[in-house]
């Protein structure tokens, strides 16, 4: 054996270590598959192992009744169980541990049934193993340093990025659980840059024209002015410092520098528009608009859409929605869409077609809305995948033509033939084009991220993913979690495309800021810990860390620079372990010399 | 402990669990009532969707939440267990608190007992139907019997293979269904949905073509082993060992108005490419197909996805019209419209999954009735209000998940936690009424 | 040729580990020679833990990371591939095969694949023979 004992003996201050062994026979299940007697006169004989028993049903109540007396009863400090998967039941362990005045750290499970016993396909292998794993978990144990806990108080502030429907909602929720609020707003006024931007989709689902419209809008900001919610307008995060429940946070405001202690951030900013690329390709004409720039004449510039829709001639105008040129948001432009095409049909009894590839009906009443539109008479045209309609302008005639293969059925052509009212029929050619001469076009926007997230992700040191837009942390901790503990991400600047949705996310949301700050403290373990002597500030673990828990200052005051952990943003990942080049740091639970006493091969 | 420091939680799927899981790690006392003999719901039983990379299925999510759930101190568990009466009581303070009943069946074994050493399933002599647990580590990891089955329950003199064997004195042949009550003042509904039954769609052949079965079947199939061995040696055209020919039927259940379901299930889309993606990494020869309406094509990784299954996956627009044995006698031919061809075609295919859609869970109408709450037009129960979908048409009682409407996995997660929210909310208000009538007082 | 090979496996506790007690728990054996080490992700692992490893007389490492895009830790396992890219020239260089170390990826799901790649892995390194550092006097 090994001097695993000298070695660690400095760090239980000089107290020899005791080890205390617990066999769990699951029954009396562990026997048919090895000698567990045996087993147990084996770890006996370990160097260190100052207590060794046996119990049939460790994990039931009265199991950890008799772990919680033995443990204190034994005198031993080190604790190794033997039985099933440390998924099982280790924290269940680890608590008998904590409440017998010992750290959580002070225990490694040794993994003979999932492990070993019902693992092994040979039986002959079994008891060796067996045993191999026992001699590497009573190593390991003996090598265990206490993990530290840390308790922080934390602020009761929430800082909510952006001042849009999303921000201003969670503004509203956060202040009802009892948290304050501050709202943070680029621009002068707290006035969503554009009320319409997450705006017609409950409309036509409530089948009313006045759900989520500007009177939404005035009401909450009556809210948050009742509510005395603190707003910074013309205001712009520059940097964030510190982790969850403490964050310092720089922000400049109107030309002047503020600081603010924060417990919790949450980025929702609204994404910018863009025209899609097919209409940027096509001559300026006010007949031609984005659907955004549709529901601006809707809402402010009536005239100018009857000027187009409403002439003396008493032609009947046909308009013409092109959809699916867009990566992404599509359905948000198809409820949209939607929502425009049956108020034009409705208010100048326009012909109104939709040339679509798929239409988008996977969100909140989409498909009732998408029935109502059938209903209304609106013309459905699906455009195929690899030949999208084609538009073009002689003598300030727009030309859209629309290659639905639907029409092309030897049984349809007459009908589409009596489909007049969208235009006329091409009759040479074989794959004849519907042809309309739309006296409005609409096309989608195309949504982007907003002109400063990066910008913003960089005072946040938050990821975007590839279509930079901000990145969740990922599918085990989603759905609003950026990479950094305690920044969240809510509404549309992480891809939530209706408002239905952004709202049920700003709500989520809401209730995750409110767990992490409703105790007043966040109490972690520090399972990192680095070594400021070896540290030579190079900067790799403060780079390599996903989430950005790593902060370089000041570690001896006024004396030395180096690495700092910010435990509560620390995951215990041990990247950053792995990375360092000077070995200046170490996972608590994993240290090297963990690590390598699993290594050592029994032969 | 309060009544206004407890909240009930009625369902123990992922919405259920992520909902409690919020309410208990702000100290409320959260008791989920599960009608099955775990929880975790539907989600346990999905696969992992991964090729070579994450497609973010989110099952690993759940998988998450529900070990976290089952280590949580504020969180009970009650399996086997219905709510099958509610009234309102009025407290001390003026406060207003729910007086639930739970009755709970017998599962035969006490649960704070049974260690899951599976001797007892071991002994029976009809294990995994007499005795059985959905699936390994389940939480709680605890056996069932089934008194239909047992043979306790069916001969006069009695089997107690399992009661002798039970190393743990945890089986109780003798257990009565008992009713215990429950009091909070807030209770979360999240009772999930019940996956069409694509029988009632008779000429897709479900039921009746052994080729032909629903995502469903596929995500259990996949969980328990590789696509490989669905197969066996494929003889065809005199031609041995050929490639498995693989079709996935869309909106089965969804998206239509005869069946009275003229909604989209927003999951189906999703599932069906991440599996025939999955399907295709496991056996690269397959040649997989994809029926569809209208491709939902919406979120970010489903785009990346569908870009990554361009070309290898066939997607034609256009749904089957009928289903039937294959002439030849290998496999089905399906007779279909190409919608982008104008025109009927047909083909033959190995195996066909029904991309089965979210209905609503067949007890909701029931359950309705006894919490007094409104289910909509599509048989969900209905909010108040579009715009937050987690309160219901009663005071205090929430919705959370697919009980509400069709939801992914993370959705249905996200909306757990919105119902938690509101849950929250709405304790904090009674409380602070409470004390306010006090100093009132 | 009666060659039974030491193996190491380090698999992060999120996945593979995982993998391993199902696979356990559904009494699907693997080969009783694998020597499981639990990792918190296996962005930790580090180069001295795959050659101690071989010092200490494996003659094969085996290490489990999550699928891409699935790292609880989001990069965890892209550090890893690195390092063990990094690691098998190390390895060519000192005379020690690199097909001696195996990167797979897998999730906490699929036990059956867990299963496999051991087995067959376990194959392979049986047939590589002994490790060369076990052959020295």
């Amino acid at each position: 054996m090994d001097n695993h004992l000298d070695s660690c003996t400095g760090g239980n201050n000089g107290i020899p270590v005791k080890i205390g062994v617990f066999f769990c026979t699951c029954g009396h299940m562990m026997n048919d598959y090895f000698d567990v007697k045996a087993l147990m006169d084996y770890a006996a004989q370990v160097p260190g192992v100052a207590f060794v028993d046996e119990n049939r049903f460790l994990c039931t109540r009265s199991g950890l009744e008799w772990l919680r007396s033995k443990i204190v009863r034994s005198g031993c400090n080190r604790f190794v169980i033997a039985g099933c998967s440390p998924h099982q039941y280790e924290v269940r362990f680890m608590n008998v541990l904590e409440e017998a005045g010992l750290n959580r750290s002070f225990l490694t499970i040794a993994n003979i049934r999932e492990g070993c016993a019902w693992a092994c396909a040979d039986k002959e292998g079994c008891m060796p193993k067996a045993r191999q794993i026992l001699s590497s978990a009573i190593k390991r144990v003996a090598l265990a340093k206490p993990l530290e806990k840390v308790r922080r108080k934390v602020e009761s502030s929430a800082l909510v990025i952006g001042a849009g429907i999303s921000g201003i909602q969670m503004a509203i929720e956060l202040h009802g659980l009892g948290l304050r609020p501050i709202l943070v707003e680029k621009q002068e006024k707290v006035c969503p840059k554009d009320a319409s931007f997450m705006n017609p989709c409950t409309q036509g689902a409530q089948g009313s024209d006045e759900v989520f419209s500007s009177g939404w809008i005035t009401q909450k900001l009556k809210e948050l002015d009742d509510k005395k919610i603190e707003i910074l307008t013309s205001s712009q995060v520059t940097q964030v410092k510190g982790g969850p429940g403490a964050f310092r946070v720089t922000l400049e405001t109107a030309g002047q520098e503020k600081i603010l202690d924060i417990g919790s951030i949450v980025v929702s900013t609204e994404p910018e528009k863009r025209a899609v690329q097919k209409m940027t390709a096509l001559r300026p004409s006010h007949r031609i608009v984005s659907l955004s720039g549709l529901s601006d004449l809707v809402t402010r510039e009536r005239r100018a859409l009857e000027q187009i829709l409403v002439t003396a001639d008493k032609r009947t105008k046909y308009v013409c929605f092109i959809l699916g040129e867009a990566e992404g948001f599509a359905k948000r432009s198809t409820v949209m869409a939607l929502n425009e095409a049956i108020a034009l049909k409705k208010q100048f009894k326009a012909e109104v077609v939709i040339a679509a590839r798929d239409i988008i009906v996977s969100g909140t009443q989409i498909e009732t809305l998408y029935q109502k539109a059938r209903q209304a008479g609106i013309l459905f045209f699906r455009s195929t995948e690899d030949s999208g309609p084609t538009v073009s302008i002689e003598k300030g005639v727009i030309t859209v033509r629309i290659h639905d293969p639907a029409l092309d059925r030897p049984s349809a052509k007459a009908a589409s033939g009596n489909a007049g009212v969208c235009g006329s029929q091409e009759s040479e050619g074989a794959a004849r084009p519907v042809i309309i001469h739309a006296d409005l076009l609409v096309f989608e926007d195309e949504i982007l991220p907003g002109e400063d997230t990066e910008c913003l992700k960089n005072a946040l040191r938050v990821n975007l993913n590839k279509g930079g837009f901000y990145q969740e942390a990922n599918i085990h901790l989603k759905p609003n979690l950026s990479n950094k503990k305690g920044i969240f991400l809510a509404g549309s600047c992480h891809g939530k495309e209706e408002t239905c949705e952004a709202l049920g996310d700003v709500r989520s949301v809401a209730m995750a800021v409110y767990s992490t700050l409703s105790r007043g403290y966040l109490e972690t373990e520090q399972k990192v810990v680095i070594d400021t002597d070896k540290c030579a500030l190079c900067l790799t673990c403060f780079r390599s860390c996903p989430h950005q828990a790593i902060e370089i200052g000041e570690v001896e005051l006024g004396q030395k620079w180096g690495a700092k952990v910010i435990p509560e943003a620390c995951q215990g990942c041990g990247i950053c372990a792995g990375e360092c080049p000077a070995k200046a740091i170490e996972m608590v639970h994993y240290s090297d010399n963990q690590i390598f006493s699993e290594l050592t091969l029994e032969r | 402990m309060n009544d206004q420091d407890k909240a009930i939680v009625i369902g123990g799927g992922i919405a259920g669990v992520s909902s409690a899981l919020s309410l208990a790690d702000n100290g409320y006392e959260v008791y989920v009532v599960e009608k099955k003999s775990s929880i975790g719901g539907h989600a346990l039983s999905f696969c992992c969707k991964a090729t070579e990379q994450c497609n973010s299925c989110g099952v690993c999510l759940a998988k998450d939440k529900v070990t976290r759930a089952a280590s949580s101190p504020n969180i009970h568990l009650l399996t086997h267990s219905e709510v099958v009466g509610v009234r309102e009581v009025r407290l001390k303070d003026g406060g207003v608190s729910f007086e639930v009943d739970v009755r709970k069946q017998p599962r035969f074994i006490d649960e704070d007992k049974c260690i899951a050493c599976s001797l007892c399933y071991q002994s029976c002599p009809k294990p995994g139907i007499a005795i059985s647990r959905p699936y390994l580590s389940s939480i709680p990891n605890v056996f069932s019997i089934d008194r239909n089955h047992c043979l306790a329950f069916q001969q006069e003199t009695g089997c107690a293979l399992c009661e002798d064997n039970c190393p743990a004195g945890a089986i109780f042949l003798n257990q009565k269904e008992e009713t215990t009550i429950l009091h909070a003042s807030a209770l979360v509904v999240a009772t999930g949905f019940t996956a069409y039954d694509a029988r009632k769609k008779g000429h897709l052949g479900y039921g009746r073509l052994p080729e032909v079965i629903t995502g469903l079947d596929l995500e259990q199939r996949l969980l328990a082993g590789r696509a490989s061995a669905f197969f066996g040696p494929l003889t065809r055209e005199g031609k041995e060992h050929m490639p498995p020919r693989i079709a996935f039927i869309q909106c089965v259940g969804s998206r239509d108005p005869h069946i009275s379901q003229d909604y989209c299930s927003r999951v189906c889309c999703k599932y069906a490419v991440r599996m025939a993606a999955k399907l295709k990494s496991q056996i690269s020869d397959a040649e997989v197909t994809i029926f569809y309406i209208d491709l939902q094509k919406t979120e970010s990784e489903f785009l990346s996805l569908v870009e990554q299954v361009r070309g290898k996956i066939s997607l034609i627009k256009g749904l089957p019209v009928e289903i039937e044995k294959a002439g030849n006698g290998a496999g089905v031919s399906m007779r279909y419209e190409n919608i982008d061809k104008g025109c009927m075609e047909s083909a033959d295919f190995d195996l066909v999954v029904l991309s089965v859609g979210i209905s609503p869970a067949v007890q909701n109408q029931i359950l309705a009735e006894t919490l007094c709450l409104r289910t909509g037009r599509d048989g969900f129960f209905a909010p108040l209000n579009l715009l937050d979908s987690t309160v219901s048409s009663r005071p205090g009682i929430f919705l959370a998940g697919t009980c509400q409407g069709p939801k992914s996995l993370v959705e249905s997660v996200s909306h757990g936690q919105e119902a938690a929210l509101r849950a929250v909310a709405f304790l904090r208000g009674l409380k602070k009424k409470g004390l306010e009538e006090v100093c009132h007082g | 040729m009666d060659f039974t090979p030491a193996i190491v496996a380090f698999c992060c506790e999120n996945s593979a580990y995982r993998a391993a007690d199902i696979a356990g728990a559904q009494q699907e054996g693997y080969p009783s020679n694998i020597r499981i080490c639990r990792l918190p992700c296996s962005g930790k692992l580090e180069i001295i833990h795959i050659l101690k490893a071989f010092e200490e007389g494996a003659d094969g490492v085996f290490v489990f990371a999550c699928h891409p895009d699935s790292c609880k830790f989001l990069l965890g396992n892209v550090r890893a591939g690195k390092r063990i890219d990094h690691t098998s020239t190390l390895l060519e260089k000192i005379g020690i095969e690199k097909e001696r170390l195996r990167f797979f990826f897998l999730s906490e799901l699929e036990w059956t694949a867990f299963v496999e790649m051991v087995r067959l892995g376990n194959e392979s390194i049986r047939n590589l023979g002994p490790s060369p550092v076990k052959k020295e006097p």
